[in-house]
């Protein structure tokens, strides 16, 4: 009995298990037109392999591709990971707020303890650098309040290896000062610290919107698969158990 | 392995693997390699944006194939919407390492697959580009298509004996 045409086909396909297809073998050794079928599929095949578009055919367009999605999707491979470190380690933002504090400039007011003893209060007042800090913070003032003029200049007071805003506010602490920071001018161009953490929340709704929207998408189109199927699988799933 | 779509390397690892499979498969189908481009494009975007984790490797490439044949298909319909039959049927000019005379007879076969590829009914179609252009066998089909494995068999078959029957209308002897 000559062989059907599925099993051909599935042959072809390298589909077929042993036993049949040694058997499929066999059969065409010996049957001229089972064997001729069997050509017929077998060019058709060798067609289709021929007119496949080949991997050179698209470089261009996987490098165009890639070069797009690295600039939308995911832009901010970089920035993101620097985000993160700043956004989830208090210390880190702490430096980086005091950082900016000073290097726009800054009117620290030192609030004396309740007890000061009285000397003279102008000379109290020094124009606080890094290197001066030390010495005439130490020194007594008459008035409660002493008002420190700290215009820190950038060239001179923001230098990592001098002291930092943290840094100063702890000395003061350990010598019995209480101290309130005001800026002086609110208009100060941001330091990028700052802007970094509004870019990066819009980026990430930005996202979440996107997202959104094609989860909708894609999942449309799945149901119209699934309805397809459910539609095709009856007519389509004949006779073929005996391959299984 | 576990496959995270929005992970950076995981997304670059699967984007070298199977962009040539889903880009082979959206040409096939829509035979216009731009457009072909745009749908991979977006097949990879959905793919990040998900944020989908997968098993597996082949698990993102049956999923991106999927999307992309979807997306193929509904170019296709769109597209055939737009434009007179026989005018959608027009052949996008590819660069190719071929030269002279092989490079006529090789346009000439490719245009009779081609029109015959596109008359065959949706279901047919697709199970034969993915077997012949997306290099997956009958179960891994069945998986991304959600058919049985010889549902498979069945279109396979049928595709295969369709396909004769359109090349022989077109007189041409593919040989």
């Amino acid at each position: 009995m000559c062989l059907d045409d599925q099993v051909l086909s599935s042959y072809i396909d390298g589909e077929l298990q042993e036993p049949w297809k040694t058997q499929v073998e066999e059969h065409i050794s010996h049957c001229k037109s089972c064997r001729e079928r069997y050509e017929q599929f077998a060019r058709l095949d060798q067609t289709l392999f021929e007119t496949r578009i080949q991997n050179d055919e698209f470089t261009m367009h996987q490098q165009r591709v890639w070069k797009y999605l690295e600039k939308t999707c995911m832009p901010s491979q970089p920035k993101r990971f620097r985000h993160k470190r700043f956004a989830f380690s208090g210390p880190a933002m702490a430096a980086a707020a005091a950082v900016m504090v000073a290097l726009i400039g800054v009117n620290i007011y030192l609030v004396r303890g309740t007890d000061s003893p009285s000397t003279g209060g102008e000379q109290g007042i020094p124009t606080l650098t890094a290197e001066q800090n030390q010495i005439p913070l130490t020194g007594e003032a008459d008035d409660s309040v002493i008002a420190v003029s700290a215009r820190a200049h950038r060239t001179s007071a923001i230098a990592p290896q001098e002291l930092s805003v943290d840094e100063l506010l702890f000395l003061l602490e350990q010598k019995g000062f209480e101290v309130e920071l005001k800026r002086s001018d609110a208009t100060t161009p941001v330091h990028s610290y700052e802007t970094g953490s509004p870019a990066q929340e819009e980026e990430t709704s930005g996202a979440a919107r996107y997202d959104a929207a094609s989860t909708q998408e894609a999942e449309s189109d799945d149901d119209a698969e699934d309805q397809e199927n459910q539609e095709s699988t009856d007519q389509d799933d004949d006779g073929w158990s005996d391959w299984d | 392995m576990e496959v995270k779509s929005s992970g950076y390397e995981s997304f670059q690892r699967v984007y070298k693997d199977v962009f040539p499979v889903i880009m082979r498969v959206a040409y096939h189908v829509t035979y216009n390699v731009d457009a072909a481009e745009d749908i991979c494009q977006e097949a990879f975007i959905r793919f990040y944006n998900r944020g989908i984790t997968f098993a597996s490797i082949d698990e993102a490439k049956y999923w991106l194939i999927r999307v992309t044949k979807n997306l193929s298909i509904n170019y296709v319909k769109r597209k055939g919407r737009e434009q007179a039959a026989f005018d959608r049927i027009k052949r996008q000019p590819l660069p190719s390492m071929k030269t002279g005379e092989d490079q006529v007879l090789g346009d000439e076969t490719r245009e009779v697959v081609q029109r015959a590829i596109q008359q065959l009914p949706e279901k047919l179609r697709t199970v034969l580009i993915l077997k012949e252009y997306g290099d997956l066998n009958y179960r891994e089909i069945g998986k991304i298509l959600h058919i049985t494995e010889s549902n498979v068999k069945v279109r396979a078959h049928r595709a295969r004996l369709q396909l004769l029957k359109l090349i022989d209308q077109e007189e041409i002897h593919v040989s």
